[in-house]
């Protein structure tokens, strides 16, 4: 019985937009949505940067990772952060940044949580406020020019 | 009670300000000093400096190496490391080699940490896009 109720209801869960910064649900295997609420794309997927990229935003409601020989040049609002190479841009995680012990970020970060290993380079503005709350994209500079 | 460093290394606190203590004014240390009570003013110690959880700060920091997990409100300047552990809550500049954060610690301030933090602060990023715009 258990069985069937799942089969006929696909899970879901559940994220916050990156642009208005509003709960939404969506199936577990989505990729990217729509905003309900501001109807703007949203990208879910994680990423991962293994070389050098350079945009100028990178928006995802999942987990950004920057790894060892990965160089991520952009401001970035992600759900969750890790770092293990170079980030230069202001940084806006909804909740955590690990930073790597041979990892460099240089730009502001806001966060709820941020685990900093010994050894890492750090130069920019930091928040870290376990309440911490977003601002809406509405209020920061546009970001239409978003790329993954 | 704060007796190790995250990595584990015995710290010894010859001076400790108790709970009840508060201090107003500039205090010099030649070794460890724990802080469970309350101190405003500056701070410069050569060797640890720890604010216990239920310490409050409210001061300028010299140390060799500084562990809070109490309140602090100032800048703090470490030639070794800052460690930030889950109860600890930092309201100013950070400038040390080393920074090491423990989930939970609330922080608001610039952060300068690398070998080279000290010996030539680096000035806070600015706007890449005005740099790039041609200048009038």
């Amino acid at each position: 019985m258990v069985v069937e109720q799942q089969r006929q209801t696909p899970a879901t869960r559940e994220v916050v937009c990156t642009h208005c910064e509003r709960k939404i649900e969506i199936p577990a295997t989505a990729m990217s949505v729509s905003c309900r609420h501001c109807h703007r794309r949203v990208i879910i997927e994680d990423l991962e940067i293994k070389t050098y990229h350079a945009v100028l935003r990178v928006a995802t409601a999942g987990k950004v990772d920057v790894q060892k020989k990965g160089t991520l040049v952009a401001d970035v609002r992600v759900n969750e952060l890790a770092v293990e190479g170079n980030l230069k841009g202001n940084v806006v995680a909804l909740d955590r940044v690990a930073v790597g012990k041979k990892a460099s970020i240089e730009g502001d970060v806001s966060c709820r949580t941020l685990t900093v290993e010994p050894g890492a380079k750090l130069n920019g503005h930091f928040r870290v406020d376990p309440e911490f709350v977003p601002p809406p994209a509405a209020s920061r500079e546009s970001a239409d020019d978003e790329t993954a | 009670m704060i007796d190790k460093t995250a990595a584990g290394t015995p710290v010894e606190f010859p001076t400790v300000i108790g709970a009840d203590a508060v201090f107003k004014g500039e205090l010099h240390f030649e070794k460890g000093v724990r802080v469970d009570g309350r101190i405003e003013g500056k701070v410069a110690t050569k060797g640890h400096l720890a604010v216990s959880q239920g310490g409050h700060l409210q001061a300028d920091v010299d140390a060799g190496s500084i562990i809070v997990e109490g309140e602090v409100k100032g800048n703090l300047v470490a030639s070794d490391r800052v460690e930030l552990r889950k109860s600890a809550r930092l309201k100013g500049d950070v400038t040390a080699s080393k920074l090491l954060v423990a989930e939970g610690a609330a922080f608001v301030g610039h952060c300068s940490i690398g070998p080279d933090a000290q010996k030539a602060p680096v000035a806070p990023p600015t706007n890449r896009i005005a740099e790039a715009l041609p200048r009038k």
